[in-house]
């Protein structure tokens, strides 16, 4: 059995679900500030005790509820000079900017897209930044070099460069999170090494309120495009989960009525938001400002959204016209209710009491995910094949290490594009990996009889 | 602006044109697109408004300069430009023509090609022409309406992000050739500084108005991006994507070296209005034929998009989905392009599925502007 839990800005929602997906038990009770209140409020409210039978539960997270600051980052760019509007940090808003620090700097290395090296890593360089670093007492590192998703070498070098020189540093390498395009991958990169401590305190929070209620499942975070990762993997890369409630509540909602495709509105304390769920997923959109207005390249859930300030009279129009928006899109789908007072015609929910808790039941239903992004050169199609099976293993790895069992991880999608304007043979390598929560059904000693 | 009106490129202007730069680049590359369009912001803010000329007044005695992107957008959003290509790539064409250059045009005026002029304008403190060399987007350098006016693509200088300068002069049909293999070796991605004219063959050989017209596109109260396009585009119909089709694998390279990697798509179309005709665009990196019940409806040269119903936005033939609401729209290309010889350009490299060796026959020919009757024998 799972369990999903969904703290939101004015309700938390627990629901256990069994094997087959049913809903055996649902809670509903008032948001509190802390997260660690809302949950131990939400557990101790669940009807029966049946926590003992949960061997993994899913949690949703919104950075916004209770916006972290960013810690300090150091900022390592490896690449060759760039335009000073172009430069590590260049354009970041007044705040976040102000909350990483200035630490940054450009070393010489890393390679085109191509693969063809730019510089050799001067690793001189990369030394005397980490003590600089080490000297203002930043430990929290975030590593990007140019062409990394085709070359990642020069990442890891100064990975291991700085882990030398700088005991306990935390270093976040750009081509494990980010996509094609430096800037926005080093932002990504930046942005996670400073929501680590974020990640943290949700961790422990969560952890220990989940002690307190009796479980000892294992805790997974909700992702922002669906999917779950393990507690441990989050606390490595939180930006992949900083703001997961929409996507769990709108695939939640997909899967709470068997649809692969539909048309979701999630009706939130202050807005509604509408996506399309095709195939079982949710659309999703890379590009983009992210927290704190930093333009990041990470996929998050597709939303269209109308405030609700905006409500003229009852809504409805405006309703129907914000899912007509979203249904051109993505036709053919359900409307589906998903979130709270969701009474507007023409979207009103079967059951408000599953509508409320569509996130925890996605957050409940969900995989594990984990994704690779790499830029391949292939002389030709059997190396081509060849390097799609070693991303695919890659992503296999990585589903594992994000808290899969290994026996259920398998290779759900996989795709190469060639990138364009450039020679036969440079492809854009995407694959995705899931797999069951390893789970490890805990019988706890109080209960054995 | 209304033709023949003065007017600079400012900063606000600059958003706009970013914006619709991207009615011709569907598939743009956001991260590329996003360091030229700060790297331009940049560049305005450090050396004012550019000057925006019409063709017109140009004049004679003037030479105009064509600046481009060459090679792949992604390869610029990993190597990132250092601010001095475009100035390097027109100091070295000056040099090697022994003259200074006076104004700079857009080799298109499609994403980071439209951005590239502003920043070349700007740090070489010459004025931008309102118009461009192609009225849409073809992939080589050789495909303009320069070309097809008589106009010399040669020399060529080529700027790398990692600071080499190139001068290329070769015959126009060998250019493509000598200079794709330099832009690689330089990391994917270089600007490039060509066609340069004098102010008055510019002004007939150009495409005029493009920047314009974009800038219109971008202006965030248009629902319509098409406001000052002219002619006008044609709205063929509105209809729901009901499938999407590749061949089973992808096909073989019978172009030789200057094609471009991509595979052919089909996408149908089902009114859902009016004549619920069948419409079937094929794709080849863009949409290149529709044919509405089978018969040709438009075709290449004139460039085919398709428009999310949703949200009037281009949608890519990549992101094609079966369901999806779309509007079919048919820019008519450039009337240079429907010359005989704009259509044997416009079929070079790969990029035209279907033979470009048809002459249109005699009876088209005599009444050239009568519907032009000759598209649909593409």
């Amino acid at each position: 059995m799972r369990l999903g839990v969904d703290v939101g800005r004015v309700t938390t929602v627990a629901v256990l679900v069994g094997p087959d997906g049913r809903t055996v038990a649902r809670a509903v009770v008032d948001s509190v500030p802390g997260l660690g209140e809302s949950l131990r409020a939400v557990l101790a409210a669940l009807p029966g005790d049946r926590t003992g039978e949960v061997d993994a539960v899913g949690l949703t997270t919104d950075l916004e509820r209770r916006p972290s600051r960013l810690r300090p980052v150091a900022a390592l760019r490896i690449a060759p000079p760039s335009h000073p509007s172009l430069g590590p940090l260049a354009g970041w808003p007044a705040q976040a900017a102000r909350e990483v620090g200035t630490l940054h700097a450009v070393v010489p290395g890393g390679s085109a897209l191509t693969g063809r090296q730019l510089a050799p890593l001067d690793r001189a360089a990369v030394r005397d930044f980490a003590q600089r670093a080490a000297d203002d007492g930043v430990t929290a590192f975030s590593v990007a070099a140019a062409g990394a998703l085709t070359r990642p070498d020069p990442e890891l070098a100064a990975a291991e460069i700085i882990a030398e020189a700088v005991p306990g540093a935390e270093i976040t390498l750009s081509h494990e999170l980010g996509r094609s395009g430096l800037r926005e991958r080093e932002n990504t990169g930046v942005l996670n090494a400073a929501l680590r401590p974020w990640a943290a305190r949700v961790s422990d929070t969560a952890e220990r309120a989940l002690r307190v209620g009796g479980l000892r499942a294992p805790l997974h975070l909700a992702r922002n495009t669906g999917g779950l990762v393990s507690v441990a993997y989050f606390r490595h890369y939180p930006v992949l989960a900083i703001a997961s409630t929409t996507a769990s509540a709108v695939r939640g909602a997909a899967l709470a009525a068997g649809a692969d495709r539909a048309v979701v509105v999630d009706a939130g304390a202050t807005e509604f938001r509408c996506a399309s769920v095709t195939d079982g997923e949710a659309e999703s959109s890379d590009a983009g400002p992210g927290p704190g207005g930093v333009d990041l390249d990470l996929a998050r859930i597709r939303t269209d959204v109308l405030p609700r300030a905006d409500l003229v009279r009852t809504g409805s129009e405006q309703v129907a016209d914000l899912v007509a928006r979203v249904r051109r899109r993505a036709p053919g789908g359900v409307l589906l209710a998903a979130g709270g007072d969701c009474g507007l015609v023409p979207v009103r929910a079967q059951d408000p009491a599953a509508a409320i808790a569509a996130a925890a039941y996605g957050a409940a239903r969900s995989d594990i995910v984990a994704e690779v992004d790499q830029v391949a050169v292939a002389g030709g199609r059997a190396e081509l094949d060849r390097l799609l099976g070693l991303a695919g293993d890659q992503a296999m790895a990585r589903v594992v290490a994000a808290g899969a069992a290994p026996a259920t991880a398998r290779v759900a999608f996989a795709a190469h594009t060639p990138v364009s304007y450039l020679p036969e043979g440079v492809h854009r390598l995407r694959v995705r990996a899931v797999g069951s929560p390893s789970g490890n059904p805990v019988t706890p000693r109080g209960r054995r009889t | 602006m209304t033709p023949g009106e003065e007017t600079a490129l400012d900063a606000a202007r600059l958003e706009d044109l970013a914006r619709g730069a991207l009615v011709l680049a569907a598939g743009a590359e956001h991260s590329s697109h996003r360091a030229s369009l700060d790297w331009a912001r940049a560049a305005l803010a450090e050396h004012g408004p550019v000057p925006l000329i019409h063709p017109g007044d140009l004049g004679s005695g003037r030479m105009c300069v064509t600046v481009s992107m060459l090679g792949s957008s992604a390869a610029l959003a990993e190597q990132l430009p250092t601010g001095e290509e475009p100035r390097r790539a027109v100091r070295a064409l000056e040099r090697r023509l022994g003259r200074a250059a006076d104004a700079v045009v857009p080799l298109n005026t499609a994403a980071e090609n439209a951005l590239l002029a502003v920043v070349t304008a700007a740090s070489c403190g010459l004025p931008l022409v309102d118009g461009d060399g192609c009225g849409r987007v073809l992939p080589l350098l050789e495909q303009t309406t320069f070309t097809i006016a008589g106009v010399d693509v040669a020399p060529v200088a080529l700027a790398t992000p990692a600071g080499d300068v190139v001068v290329v002069d070769a015959a126009g049909s060998r250019v493509e050739e000598l200079v794709r293999p330099l832009v690689l070796a330089a990391g994917g991605w270089a600007v490039a500084a060509c066609y340069a004219m004098d102010g008055e063959r510019l002004a007939a050989a150009v495409v005029p108005g493009t920047v314009s017209r974009a800038l219109a596109a971008g202006r965030p109260t248009q629902g319509d991006p098409f406001t000052l396009w002219q002619p006008r585009p044609r709205r063929l119909g509105i209809g729901r994507i009901t499938a999407v089709e590749h061949p089973a694998t992808p096909g073989p390279d019978t172009t030789g070296g200057t094609a471009l990697p991509s595979r052919p798509t089909s996408v149908v179309v089902s009114e859902t209005e009016g004549l619920h005709r069948r419409f079937r665009l094929e794709a080849h990196n863009e949409a290149l034929l529709v044919l509405a019940d089978g018969a040709p409806a438009a075709a290449a040269p004139d460039q085919i998009l398709m428009l999310s119903a949703a949200d009037q936005r281009v949608l890519d033939v990549e992101r094609a989905l079966p369901g999806i609401e779309v509007e079919i729209v048919v820019i008519p290309a450039a009337p240079a392009w429907h010359t005989p010889q704009g259509r044997r350009l416009a079929a070079a490299g790969g990029l035209l599925l279907l033979s470009p060796d048809h002459e249109p026959d005699a009876r088209q020919m005599k009444r050239p502007d009568a519907e032009r009757p000759e598209e649909t024998r593409w």
